[in-house]
Parts: structure tokens; C-alpha cells; sequence
């Protein structure tokens, strides 16, 4: 075994990308090739190409002496909704360290890249994640199954309009009341809506119902994402803006979010066959939540703050203490 | 063919027979529970015999997509997520996403932190190839040895952290901008105390594995992968410098304050699972060393926060690749900004998948009781591989 001393530094990344960077190095080795370049946060120089110069940019890259990308280290897309799908491939270059990233941009829908799993063996798993990720198609890759995820799903989770709401709806998460505006129910209109969920039968298997159930399910499925969908927006719209979080004090002049209201919610024809919420287990319904106090900022009123939040954490054990008291049956 | 006594006399022919037997190949499926496979991960091999033909890995099982969680989570909130991918150096995931956020926001790090960062790190790292002593030992035979003698040192690394910051295995003990709180006041005599036992224990296994006869016959020339294939797998780590590159982020690309510290990589000439068992001992050491340095020269006191940080981080749009070396290997973080309280993207790098994409040439050719010992060899995680 032999051993090498780490007294060897690299070069400082962070400079900008003038002559002699690794831009130039690429434009000079690809002069028919539009090359954009720019520097990211940590000092690498990000390249963009035309989505179908990608095979040959990365075969002569790996191939040519001065650039040398031996290691393809990473492999991905960024969903940018409007504009497409942007990959990205970050490439290194062991004996010459150095570092950069390809981009190209493609489609959302249809989109088809020439697969470079003859270059790099690595971009096997990498375009097979890639793919079912995002439904991007690698021409002439050698098996295009789907890796992560199970061999039926033909969805594409990490798209941007496939929104992590409704899977939090399937799963019994109350998505409306996290994210929207409204005073505690009543105590004794719990009680009455809870019995009758619990008596409620458990929920049909996908698998057991007739083809009439199935398309119910369906466009009860289609209409959760729909309004899941919106109210991405509405948040989205909202972190831009600078508003506080959903739950908090809406500032004066904002206009509430469109978000449907509660009662159209429980009147969808599809809550007496499949209830959003179905009851995980026996127990009694948890008390209603107590109206927490909104947490001024930091910088504006550092004594309100404090107290704001002793008062919250005095709630939250007041809280625990009477659900931990229900659960035991008191 | 005639065969003849000393003395010449012709002896009769012997009669020989051949027959054409028909072998047929079979399917072996191994997993997607089963103790060799270090969770829950599935490989159909098919065998001539003892020979394996063909290997299909099966992953996913752990599926539970961290990214996109990430993604709908503010920046600080998403950091559980990195104790839950790597669970055996939980540390230093979180170093990556810290990292990651504070250079994408443009924060400051106390030098304190920062040394507490990298001793946390470090010790992880001893930590993570002690539990490979003792799994890979399982593997090979020490059914039982192996693993109670690294398990006797790992109760002392986890005792250390458990002072620091209250948890065993999931830390979640990093911020962005510094640590949660100072460590305890007795953290680098504590700290020094564990590596005199740490080496001890070093010495213990290099003992009881390293010359072993039984060790040797099952690791030697097993699972052999050339330099070439190993960079075009992407595979990095301890994995890498196995097969003779000497390739180490913290030397390479280096970050945070490695630059600081004088150690050596060790390399390995053959590729085979032996080298990489050597490799891996021989990194514990180098971490001892490094760690000795740090707790040396780490500041007695200050802060390990910075005096401001803003209530909600909001980084200016824009995008970064972090990446460092985790005990698998380089264990990246690719996460693009834009402009609100929420990563747009959140991509986690896992040397452990690309590491395992690997396995399929290694193991074809050789004996099926091979094909457990190599893919012990490469120390995976499950929950890393499948995010």
C-alpha cells in the first residue's frame, strides 16, 4: 500500500470566469457550440448548451487532454415549471482538478436526450433515477426501467406540478387546516362530526372496487391535485411576496389566498365514499388545537417575541397533557 | 492413449467415457431481507453451478423522497432529513447541507464551530468503519468477534456524542450558522480519553483480521475493479483509493479547514476487498491523527454562533454544489435557491448509489459466497441509497 501526503492544496475556487478559465478552455475546444457561462455560489463555472450537444460535449470532455472529465460525479434536472426542465451534469477532472457543471435545457413534456451511459457507466442508475423522476427519455439507454420507484408508477414525482399536498391528503394529513386561516371548531361540533367518521366503514381497496368506483376515485384524485395544485401557488405566490407563513397575522391590504372554503371541501361528492381523513384507530378525537399566539420578528420587538413564545410552549404542554389524559381515558 | 510400467509392459487402454451432462442455470434471489444484504436490498443472481452468470440489483425499498420533502420545508427545517439518510455518519451529512445552506446564503462560521464541526465529523467517520469491521467481519466469518469488539469502541464514540448533544444516532445538532450549543465543558479531555482507546481498538482488530489466514484466502483477489471502471462508475471513497486513486475531497477540493492538518491518504494497489479493507483500517488511523491535531489547536472558548442571523433565511437566487468526503465516499448536496424561504431543489448526491451501482462486474465470474463478501466490501446504507 502506498500512501500520499496531503500537503498537495487545490487552486481557490471563487474567481470569476475571465481568461483562462474553464470556459475558455471549453469554448475553445467547441467552437461551433453556443456556450453559456456563469459561476455559481461556490465558485464552479455552470456551462449551457444546446440539450442536443450533450453526448458530444461529454465524449471529446472526457476524451480531450486539456479538459480530461474523467468523472461524471452527478447527475440531475431542476424543474423550472414554464421554462422547462434544465439537467444538469457536474463533471470532474481527477488528474487535472478540475470542476463544472453541463446544463441544458429540454421540455417538460416529451423531452429526449442522447443517453451517455456508454461514456460514463455511472449515468446508468443516474438517467434511470432522471428518468422516472423527471420523464425525461434517454435515447439508447441500456435498461429504462424505474429504479426507485415501484415498477407500475408512471408519475414523476419530482416535478413541480406534482405537488406534495394531495399524497398528505391521501394519507389523512388535514392539508386546508395547515395552511389556511381559521378560528378552532367548537368542541360539541367535533364530537358530532367525529362519531359518525368513526363509525364510518374503512375504506375500499383500490383492487375490490368496480370500474364506476374507480373512476369516482379518479376524479376525486384529479380534484384534490387541482386544488392542491392552486394552493402551491397561492404559498409560492406568497413566500415571493415576503408574507408571513400561512397561519400567522396576514398583513393589512393582502388579499386572503383563493383557497376553497372548508365547507365546499367536506360537500365533494367524493367524501361519503372515500373520507379525506379516514380514523387511523379507535381512539377518541384529539381536543381541538388552542389559537397560538403569531411569534413577532426578532429584529422589530425582541421582548414580545420572548414572550410570544413562552406562552406558545405553555399551550403546547397544556395541549400534550390533555391529549396524553384522553389517551389513557380520563 | 497407452500407459506403461517402469519395465515397459504395455497396460490396457483405459476406457474413457464422456458425456455430455445438460447444467442448467438457476435463479438465486437474495433479499430483499436477508442479514447479508445490510438491509433491505435485493439481488437475483443467477449461478452455473457455483459460478455466478449474471447479478440484478433490485433498490428502493427505502424510497422515501427526502428530496421532495426537502423541498417543501424551509431551509432550516429540512435538516432531520440528513440524520436519516446516512444513519451511521449522520454527522457528516449534516455538515454537507449546512455547508451547502450557509455558502448558498452567504453566512459565516465561528472558528469554534467550525473545529467542533470537524472533530464531530471525524469521529463519525472512526465511528462508521468501526461498524464496517464488524459487519464486513460477520461477513467473512467472525460471526459474533468482530462485531462485539468494534461495538466495545463505537459505545465509546457514541457515549462522547451523547454528551455533546443528547442523541446516539440521530444528532440533528448542527445549525445554519454554527452548532445548537457548546459542547460540554469537558469535551476535549473527554475526547482525548476515547482516542487512547479508540487506537487501542484499532490495534485490536488490525490483529485480529489483517494476517488472518481464513481472512486473507476470503478477501485476496475478490471483487477485483480497475481504476478505470471505478472512476467510470462514479464510485468514490475509500472504494476508489482501493483500486490505486488517490482521490480524497478533503485534499482535492478541500473545504472547511482540512488545509490546516497534516495527514496521509492511503492507497491500495490491487482493488480487490482486501485493499479495501486495508484502506479503510489505515483511514481510522489518519483520523486519529487528524483529530489529535484539531483538539490541539481548537480555541478554548468564543462563539459558535454568529452574533446575527436572520429569523428567515431567504438566500439571493442561485444554485451550488457541495460536496465532501463522507466516510462512503463524496456525499454531495446540489440545491438551487430561488429567491423565498423554501429550496427550489434539493438533490442529495449518495456515494453509496453510485458505489453500489458497481457491484453487477464484480461479482460476475466469481463464487457465489464471493458475491456476499463484495458486497459487504462496500459498506452500504440503504437509507442513503434510496433517499
Amino acid at each position: 500500500m502506498t500512501t500520499r501526503s496531503s500537503s498537495v492544496t487545490a487552486e481557490p475556487a471563487g474567481s470569476e470566469p475571465g481568461p483562462g478559465s474553464i470556459a475558455d478552455l471549453y469554448r475553445e475546444v467547441f467552437p461551433l457550440i453556443s456556450i453559456d457561462a456563469a459561476l455559481d455560489k461556490g465558485g464552479d463555472v455552470a456551462l449551457t448548451i444546446p440539450s442536443d450537444a450533450i453526448h458530444e460535449v461529454l465524449e471529446r470532455g472526457r476524451s480531450d487532454e486539456r479538459l480530461q472529465m474523467n468523472l461524471l460525479r452527478n447527475q440531475t434536472a431542476v424543474d423550472w415549471e414554464d421554462r422547462g426542465l434544465e439537467l444538469v451534469y457536474h463533471l470532474y477532472s481527477i488528474p487535472l482538478r478540475q470542476a463544472v457543471a453541463i446544463k441544458a435545457w429540454v421540455p417538460t413534456e416529451g423531452a429526449v436526450v442522447e443517453s451517455v451511459a456508454d461514456l460514463y457507466q455511472m449515468a446508468d442508475w443516474a438517467e434511470r433515477e432522471c428518468r422516472e423522476m423527471f420523464g425525461i427519455e434517454f435515447i439508447g439507454h441500456p435498461d429504462p426501467r424505474n429504479l426507485l420507484l415501484d415498477e407500475d408508477i408512471d408519475i414523476h414525482p419530482l416535478r413541480k406540478s406534482h405537488p406534495l399536498a394531495p399524497i398528505e391528503m391521501e394519507q389523512g394529513v388535514d392539508v386546508e387546516f395547515f395552511t389556511k386561516q381559521h378560528p378552532p371548531p367548537e368542541p360539541e361540533e367535533e364530537a358530532e362530526e367525529a362519531a359518525p367518521a368513526a363509525a364510518a366503514p374503512t375504506r375500499k381497496r383500490v383492487e375490490d372496487m368496480t370500474e364506476a368506483e374507480r373512476e369516482e376515485r379518479r376524479a376525486e384524485q384529479a380534484e384534490r391535485v387541482a386544488r392542491a395544485r392552486e394552493l402551491a401557488k397561492v404559498r409560492r405566490a406568497e413566500r415571493l411576496a415576503g408574507a408571513p407563513p400561512a397561519g400567522g397575522p396576514r398583513p393589512e391590504g393582502a388579499a386572503p389566498p383563493p383557497t376553497p372554503a372548508p365547507a365546499a371541501a367536506t360537500e365533494a361528492p367524493s367524501a361519503e365514499t372515500a373520507p379525506s381523513a379516514p380514523p387511523r384507530d379507535d381512539r377518541p378525537p384529539a381536543p381541538p388545537p388552542p389559537e397560538l399566539p403569531s411569534i413577532p420578528d426578532a429584529e422589530e420587538d425582541p421582548e414580545g417575541r420572548a414572550a410570544a413564545q413562552a406562552e406558545r410552549v405553555r399551550l403546547g404542554r397544556e395541549l400534550a397533557a390533555a391529549r396524553r389524559a384522553q389517551l389513557r381515558g380520563e | 492413449m497407452v500407459q506403461r510400467t517402469f519395465e515397459g509392459e504395455v497396460l490396457t487402454e483405459p476406457v474413457v467415457v464422456e458425456r455430455e451432462f445438460e447444467t442448467v442455470d438457476m435463479n438465486i434471489n437474495i433479499g430483499p431481507q436477508h442479514p447479508a444484504t445490510h438491509g433491505v436490498f435485493r439481488m437475483v443472481l443467477t449461478v452455473d453451478g457455483e459460478i455466478v452468470k449474471d447479478a440484478i440489483p433490485y433498490i428502493g425499498y427505502m424510497h422515501r423522497g427526502g428530496e421532495k420533502l426537502s423541498e417543501n420545508l424551509d431551509y432550516r427545517g429540512a435538516l432531520g432529513y440528513q440524520d436519516r439518510t446516512d444513519y451511521l455518519a449522520a454527522f457528516n451529512s449534516e455538515w454537507v447541507y449546512v455547508n451547502a445552506v450557509e455558502r448558498l446564503a452567504g453566512v459565516e462560521i465561528p472558528e469554534r464551530a467550525e473545529y467542533v464541526r470537524l472533530i464531530l465529523a471525524e469521529f463519525n467517520r472512526l465511528l462508521s468503519h468501526f461498524m464496517f469491521m464488524g459487519a464486513f467481519g460477520t461477513d467473512v466469518g467472525y460471526f459474533g468477534t468482530a462485531f462485539t469488539w468494534t461495538f466495545k469502541e463505537r459505545e465509546r464514540i457514541q457515549d462522547l456524542f451523547e454528551a455533546v448533544c443528547g442523541d446516539r444516532i440521530m444528532y440533528n445538532y448542527f445549525r445554519v450558522g454554527g452548532l445548537a450549543w457548546d459542547p460540554h465543558e469537558t469535551f476535549v479531555e473527554d475526547s482525548h480519553w476515547v482516542l487512547d482507546q479508540v487506537e487501542t481498538g484499532i490495534g485490536d482488530v488490525d490483529e485480529l483480521m489483517t494476517d488472518n489466514e481464513v481472512f486473507v484466502a476470503r478477501c485476496r483477489d475478490v471483487g477485483v475493479m480497475s481504476a478505470e471502471d471505478a472512476i467510470s462508475f462514479g464510485v468514490t471513497g475509500p472504494m476508489l483509493r482501493a483500486s490505486g486513486v488517490p482521490f480524497d475531497l478533503r485534499v482535492d477540493e478541500p473545504y472547511s479547514i482540512y488545509d490546516r492538518f497534516h495527514w496521509e491518504i492511503p492507497v491500495g494497489e490491487r482493488g480487490d476487498v482486501y485493499d479495501r479493507y486495508l484502506v479503510r483500517l489505515e483511514e481510522m488511523r489518519q483520523s486519529v491523527t487528524i483529530l489529535r491535531q484539531a483538539l490541539d489547536q481548537m480555541p478554548t472558548s468564543g462563539p459558535i454562533m454568529p452574533e446575527r442571523m436572520p429569523a428567515r433565511l431567504r438566500p439571493e437566487p442561485g444554485e451550488i454544489y457541495m460536496r465532501q468526503e463522507n466516510p462512503r465516499g463524496e456525499y454531495g448536496i446540489y440545491m438551487v435557491s430561488d429567491g423565498t424561504d423554501q429550496p427550489w431543489r434539493v438533490k442529495m448526491r449518495s456515494p453509496c448509489f453510485h458505489n453500489l451501482s458497481s457491484l453487477k462486474p464484480q461479482v460476475i465470474g466469481g463464487y457465489l459466497a464471493d458475491a456476499v463478501v463484495a458486497l459487504g466490501s462496500i459498506d452500504i446504507v440503504l437509507c442513503e441509497v434510496d433517499r
